[in-house]
């Protein structure tokens, strides 16, 4: 009796792990199904297309082959297009490999957030899945040719998606932390801004160029005129889930030294005759709301050392110190306050909250939280106080 | 006090250690409640949803305090014995029909839950039918077999939640802002009893202590053991509702299952991929016997009740109703569970409140029999 009652326990515990957990062994028809690792999603004529890039395995295909591996469908929603995707192709697109999604402008201009929140509630695609919009068609972004890679979303991965180890200088969303964004009390959020830049770099072959002041560009290549470069280096504005502005380069560098912390960053400070290029050591930095005059304050203090010249460095030493001029640092003050002043004034002029402002008066001034609640943003008082450039 | 402790009614060889009862207590608890539980309380509460989870489970664990209190002054007998001494073989099996019926209804969300939860984060595509009502056989199984199986399950359950649970809150931690959960003292803006019943329809455990009760050898110290199983389960509960507010803020209400939401910003997982399933897994494993229980309890009162010689009878009964249920309203979940938080709840706390107050007003064991 008894070792009948085990055989049945082990059966039964066979056909659960079997049946339940297994995920019918993730067999899928491999030879129908796309494994989608980026989309993009335009507006078009009909409602919504979307472009899906399928992820090739390396040496299946030619390179030129794999640059071609997108597919597109249309639809009256974005769900309809994903389906259409499959049903205009006879592929089955696989969603859950996806890492990345790219808004078209004239998407991100209609109302961007209703689709973010589809994608966070429709569990087909990770929440953490970075978003960026283009500065024109996504379509476009995806099929463009890069000698970084011969699949597009990947060559735009490297510079979009950044970890805090690596250069901090391209602010990732992802399909999360945008939408909690907007459906916050400052219904504002940011993404990166894509931008294709054609026939700049004239290396040839295999090889990339990235880099510059501040900047995040890949790509490069042959002389190929469809061979092209991308630039991230600023985001878009968003309010009320619609694409309201951008910040410039500097605007966005200094945005994200305000809310977060920076690594591995750039700045260049100087004028024809002079140019001093400072890496940035450490930045900290208090945004603090006084809610009785609804004034914003923005403070920075910066710590910051000569990234290009070894000139006074003691080699002799075991503490490396560049000496960075007095002069430098008050000019370098002096424009991190301009670029604050802009910032401000284009916080003001789209109504953007992105420093979430309402948002932390709910969470820490939570009391004059209803008197200050409907106050636009552009009626708030921005401050640039306290900006110090130490180089100690 | 160890060896007058003895005097457990019912079948001796089907007994719970105390161990296990206080894991059932930790193993099963947050993996039934950490599906849909924490963003109904944010849906309620927003970023104070700690607050009546916090009291959800004060009051079910002062319940849980005075039942084992009041069995001890019972001779440790089991509730049915309880209420024939007290009420009569007539009262006692009615009492324990509508416990049946209270179970039954009662695991009706947890199983969807359940079924949607397998459905959604393992599966690509919606898989066969079969695959969910395969549960129905193993909990059939488990329906005619003795509590001493649930004790078995525990044990290895334990270690599957724990882990399951550590993996999980390891890979999330980092992602939560726990300034989400600000202001911490603030005049609510919901009505805090209200939000403090909705927790209600995953608890009951203090009716399983009822059940329970006479099941397991009492030994020194066997009140705190129990009592500190249910408070871990608790905390970790809490814990894990709030990590996910911390990191969904105002959208945690779209977020049915929460530890698949959670754990997926981790470095890890972007660089190795789905890592997070290990949790999802072992939770899963735990999930089984915890959705199971109330259904195999409710045999067990259906075998007392109409003192049934065979539980086979009873067990195809109640998990072929339920199966059919399942089947009929399997697109109703959020349906049902609208009913169960807005409506049913109120119910449930009211036979959890009826149940205790029935144990309290049962005969004193007469002190020879202690």
């Amino acid at each position: 009796m008894r070792f009948k009652r085990t055989i049945a326990t082990a059966i039964f515990g066979v056909l659960l792990a079997l049946l339940y957990f297994t995920s019918d062994f993730a067999l899928i028809d491999i030879e129908k199904t796309a494994i989608v690792v980026a989309i993009g999603i335009d507006k078009d004529e009909n409602g919504y297309s979307v472009t899906a890039q399928i992820g090739v395995p390396e040496g299946s295909e030619s390179s030129s082959k794999k640059d071609d591996a997108v597919m597109t469908g249309t639809g009256k929603t974005v769900l309809e297009a994903i389906d259409n995707v499959g049903a205009e192709t006879g592929w089955h697109p696989k969603l859950s490999f996806c890492s990345m999604i790219f808004i078209g402008k004239d998407v991100a201009t209609d109302d961007v957030q209703t689709i973010i929140d589809f994608f966070v509630t429709s569990e087909r695609v990770d929440n953490s899945a970075t978003i960026a919009m283009t500065d024109g068609k996504a379509s476009e972004l995806l099929t463009a040719k890069t000698p970084l890679d011969s699949i597009t979303s990947f060559a735009l991965q490297k510079i979009v998606l950044k970890s805090e180890w690596m250069v901090s200088t391209v602010g990732a969303t992802n399909l999360k932390s945008f939408a909690v964004m907007t459906n916050s009390r400052s219904k504002s959020a940011y993404m990166p801004v894509i931008e294709v830049i054609k026939g700049k770099v004239e290396s040839s072959g295999e090889n990339a160029q990235s880099g510059g002041e501040g900047k995040s560009q890949s790509g490069g290549g042959e002389k190929k005129d469809e061979e092209v470069l991308f630039d991230s280096s600023s985001v878009g504005l968003f309010y009320n889930g619609s694409y309201v502005g951008r910040l410039s380069d500097e605007e966005t560098l200094l945005y994200y030294m305000l809310i977060g912390p920076v690594y591995q960053c750039f700045i260049g400070v100087g004028d024809n005759n002079e140019q001093y290029f400072l890496t940035i050591e450490s930045n900290e930095r208090t945004i603090d709301v006084d809610v009785l005059s609804a004034t914003v304050y923005l403070k920075l203090k910066l710590k910051v050392s000569l990234a290009d010249s070894t000139e006074g460095i003691d080699l002799t030493s075991v503490v490396k110190k560049t000496v960075v001029d007095r002069k430098v640092l008050r000019a370098l003050e002096n424009k991190l306050d301009e670029i604050a002043a802009s910032l401000s004034g284009k916080i003001v002029d789209t109504k953007a909250d992105i420093f979430m402002i309402k948002e932390r008066i709910y969470k820490y001034h939570n009391s004059d939280y209803e008197r200050l609640k409907d106050l636009s943003i552009d009626k708030f008082t921005f401050k640039t106080e306290n900006i110090v450039v130490s180089a100690d | 006090m160890a060896e007058t402790m003895t005097a457990v009614d019912g079948n001796e060889k089907n007994l719970l250690k105390v161990r296990q009862a206080a894991f059932i207590m930790l193993a099963f608890s947050p993996a039934l409640k950490l599906v849909f539980l924490p963003s109904v309380m944010a849906e309620v509460a927003y970023e104070q949803l700690w607050l009546p989870l916090l009291t959800s489970f004060l009051i079910e664990g002062i319940l849980i305090a005075l039942i084992l209190v009041l069995f001890e002054k019972r001779g440790y007998k089991t509730f049915f014995k309880c209420l024939e001494e007290s009420f009569g073989s007539v009262a006692a099996r009615a009492i324990y029909f509508f416990i049946a019926v209270f179970l039954v209804l009662k695991s009706l969300l947890p199983i969807f839950e359940h079924k949607l939860y397998i459905e959604n984060t393992i599966y690509e595509m919606s898989p066969d039918r079969i695959t969910f009502y395969i549960f129905f056989a193993f909990s059939t199984y488990l329906s005619v077999q003795g509590v001493k199986i649930l004790g078995r399950a525990a044990d290895i359950a334990v270690v599957f939640t724990l882990l399951g649970l550590l993996t999980a809150f390891g890979l999330s931690v980092g992602a939560a802002d726990y300034s989400n959960l600000l202001p911490i003292i603030k005049k609510p803006a919901y009505n805090l009893v209200n939000a403090a019943f909705r927790p209600v329809v995953w608890q009951g455990d203090a009716v399983y202590i009822i059940l329970f009760s006479g099941h397991f050898r009492p030994e020194k110290g066997y009140k705190k053991k129990i009592l500190s199983g249910y408070t871990v389960g608790a905390l970790a509960t809490i814990l894990f509702s709030a990590t996910l507010y911390g990191i969904y803020g105002a959208i945690t209400p779209s977020q049915n299952y929460a530890l698949p939401s959670m754990s997926v910003f981790s470095v890890i997982v972007t660089n190795i991929g789905r890592f997070d399933f290990l949790s999802i897994f072992l939770l899963l494993f735990s999930q089984v016997f915890a959705v199971s229980m109330p259904l195999m309890l409710a045999v067990k009162c259906l075998e007392r009740a109409f003192s049934l010689k065979n539980s086979i009878v009873a067990a195809i009964a109640v998990n072929a109703a339920v199966l059919i249920v399942t089947a009929i309203f399997s697109g109703s979940v959020f349906e049902l569970l609208k009913l169960s938080t807005d409506v049913l709840c109120y119910c449930y706390a009211a036979f959890v409140a009826f149940s205790v107050l029935i144990v309290a007003i049962t005969k004193k064991a007469v002190k020879n029999e202690i």
